[in-house]
């Protein structure tokens, strides 16, 4: 079928119905589901991460003596859904644990696996990702920002722009040029570079909600050791692209704002059957789409086009949720506001203009697309 | 994966004949196909899934699935889905499957018929069909009613893909069966489900269509998909496809364990949009050519709109769906989405 294939495979969560158990029970539990946040993978509270990873809940894909559950992919996925449907604050480790963790099981050294993974797992350690620079953005490939190799390590140079959490993460994997005659996509290595180094400075970009979320990194001469090179020199882009298919189709890429609908049946809001018919559809189909790329995951393969169509189409319903319940909301949408609801709202409409950003805008989606359609 | 079933591809061969009828300028004759069915009823596709000691090939709902897609996808005019469909209601039932080519009516269009002293009185409106098949399976309160269609006044219409919608005029007119485990409501959501089959087969013929006139057809000096704009209105409308589609796979997976009303509306709603995103999209991107009646893409997009009204819009599935997920147990919409 026009190239993009995916099976159904919802079938395969059923063996994951105890856990979710588990995993509701220990949410309902949790002093974090009485305050549930829209957009709350964007939500940073490390104590509790540290509550889920004292459950087991962090790496759980990962192989038991790396401080992972050897658990299935599958089961994860329900575990992250669990979470989002709650509105839990999963921020701290989210970026860690869904792109850090495998990066590093994939290409990290027997070293480095050992020194940061069991420290994931227990969210001790939290991870940002510098990719966009003030003059890359969606066309990443043209970064400037330069590791040269020494005979003390790698000293970079450069400026990253929308690290998010960069002030309150202990590491970054950078995204570095460390051959200086290289172009586009040659030439680009990752770094594991400690967020304490000396020459590293940063720079509060507060968004649109007026929460300090990005920042602008700088790399003045920042010396990285030489063993913190991840997998090899000049093969940083094939590593970055080798886990796009992880970030983008996961459920936190059309749930964001599922806590709105879901708390909906707690409040007097007037939403017409038709409309939460319409959103609920919609949202059963990119839950069958996510949990088919889940599954090719599981299966081994790198379904990166399949991917970009769930975060393309995904941000699509978190966006439309916000507009939707909007048009039926009676005060006016405060961050501030007592009623959970309307506070709701307004983080969603606060929120929601970066969901078709991150991760990939959605022009760059809808070219992936074009490209496995034999458009382009 | 629809495809991935070997019923699909003998599907789409055995259709081929029936596909060419009425392509570029000839007006099809509404019984055009019938000299084709015995085959197609020899081959064992008229009934797919119905068990063979009532009559059918004793295949499973996939493969239901397969041969209604295949129907659609070569736009081959014809009753084989709703054959397949009644025969499967009927058999759910465990009534015997009459020979023949079947049709099936929409609850809206048997709003205008009784059942009095066993006796059949009114007017069925939107049947399929009525003129080229033997029998009708009709939604009643008391149940499903099985009727030949003999000795009926039937006056004939058409719906936008020119296929067959008559009325059938009924008086003191016997059903063949009446079951009464078999619900109203049950034939709506298997009608809805075949209609959205059919509708995702047509989008992504469609499509097709777009994507090898936009790659071929030159303007200011490139084709046409090299215009990011163009590229983008394709991609916008498969992804909205492909959610349609998988869920389809949903509905006839729930079908062969049960209740499946939670996903066949799913699939419904996304069909709806996205055949309707997608319709619009190719006719677009194909500019005049896609307008003229001697090119195919009517033919997909006209069936669409067609489908799209019948078995209950969009607007009547939303609600349901979205009065089910409030009625929820303990009012919580995740505990739906996921039970």
């Amino acid at each position: 079928m026009l190239q993009i294939a995916f099976p159904h495979r919802n079938a395969d969560l059923d063996a994951f119905g105890a856990f979710r158990e588990r995993v509701r029970a220990f949410l309902d539990a949790d002093p974090a589901a009485r305050d549930p946040r829209a957009d709350c993978w964007s939500q940073f509270d490390a104590a509790f991460s540290r509550r889920l990873a004292a459950e087991g809940f962090l790496g759980l894909t990962w192989p038991k003596k790396y401080g992972g559950g050897e658990r299935s992919s599958l089961e994860r996925f329900v575990l992250l859904e669990e979470l989002l449907a709650a509105g839990a604050p999963v921020g701290a480790h989210w970026i860690s644990e869904r792109q850090v963790g495998p990066l590093l099981l994939r290409y990290g050294t027997e070293a480095q696996r050992t020194e940061f993974l069991p420290r994931i797992a227990r969210a001790e350690l939290f991870f940002c990702i510098g990719l966009s620079e003030p003059d890359s953005g969606s066309d990443l490939a043209s970064l400037r920002t330069t590791a040269v190799s020494t005979p003390e390590g790698w000293r970079v140079r450069g400026r990253k722009v929308w690290t998010s959490n960069a002030h309150r993460n202990h590491y970054m994997i950078l995204l570095c040029r460390t051959d200086p005659q290289s172009q586009r996509h040659a030439g680009l290595s990752q770094l594991i570079v400690d967020m304490a180094s000396p020459g590293l400075t940063l720079r509060p970009i507060p968004n649109m909600s007026g929460e300090h979320e990005f920042n602008e990194v700088t790399f003045d001469d920042v010396l990285v050791p030489a063993d913190r090179l991840v997998g090899t020199a000049g093969n940083g882009w094939e590593q970055v692209t080798s886990e796009l298919a992880f970030e983008r189709s996961g459920p936190e890429r059309f749930m964001s704002s599922f806590i709105l609908l879901r708390h909906l049946a707690k409040t007097a809001h007037a939403l017409p059957a038709e409309k939460l018919g319409l959103l609920t559809a919609r949202l059963l189909g990119l839950r069958a789409l996510s949990v088919s790329v889940a599954a090719m995951l599981n299966d081994g393969k790198l379904p990166n086009l399949e991917a970009a169509l769930v975060k393309e189409l995904g941000s699509r319903l978190e966006q439309d949720v916000g507009e939707v319940l909007l048009d039926g909301l009676e005060s006016a949408p405060n961050p501030g506001s007592a009623d959970t609801l309307n506070r709701l709202i307004a983080q969603t409409l606060l929120h929601a203009p970066s969901y078709s950003i991150r991760g990939g805008a959605r022009e760059i989606l809808r070219g992936i697309i074009a490209r496995g359609l034999g458009l382009r | 994966m629809i495809e991935d079933n070997p019923v699909h591809a003998s599907a789409l061969r055995a259709l081929a004949p029936i596909s060419t009828i009425g392509r570029g300028n000839d007006v099809p004759a509404p019984d055009a196909w019938t000299g084709h069915w015995p085959t197609l009823e020899r081959d064992g596709f008229t009934l797919p899934a119905v068990a063979a000691e009532l009559g059918g090939t004793g295949g499973e709902p996939p493969d239901e699935l397969a041969v209604i897609h295949a129907c659609a996808a070569v736009a081959a005019r014809c009753p084989l889905p709703e054959t397949a469909v009644a025969g499967a209601l009927l058999a759910a039932a465990g009534h015997a499957v009459p020979a023949g080519p079947l049709t099936l009516v929409p609850p809206a269009g048997c709003a205008g018929l009784a059942l009095v002293d066993g006796l059949l009185e009114g007017v069925a409106t939107g049947v399929p069909w009525a003129a080229q098949v033997g029998h009708a399976l009709l939604p009643l309160s008391q149940g499903l009613a099985l009727v030949t269609l003999e000795g009926c006044v039937i006056e004939a219409g058409r719906n936008l893909a020119g296929e067959p919608r008559d009325s059938v005029r009924f008086h003191r007119h016997r059903p063949v069966a009446v079951l009464p485990d078999a619900s109203a409501d049950a034939l709506l959501l298997r009608g809805a489900l075949m209609r959205s089959v059919q509708i995702c087969a047509a989008a992504e013929q469609a499509l097709k269509l777009a994507i090898g006139y936009t790659t071929t057809r030159v303007q200011f000096g490139k084709p046409l998909a090299s215009f990011q704009a163009v590229q983008h209105q394709i991609a916008g409308a498969a992804s909205k496809l492909a959610a349609a589609r998988i869920l389809l796979d949903a509905a006839y997976d729930a079908l062969a364990s049960g209740d499946a009303g939670r996903e066949i509306a799913a699939a419904r709603i996304n069909a709806c949009l996205a055949g309707g995103e997608c319709a619009s999209v190719a006719h677009q991107v194909h500019g005049a050519m896609g307008y003229a009646w001697e090119y195919d893409l009517h033919r997909h997009t006209s069936a669409i709109q067609a489908w799209r009204a019948e078995f209950g819009p969009l607007t009547y599935w939303a609600e349901r769906l979205g009065a089910q997920a409030m009625a929820a147990p303990s009012v919580d919409l995740w505990q739906f989405i996921t039970s």
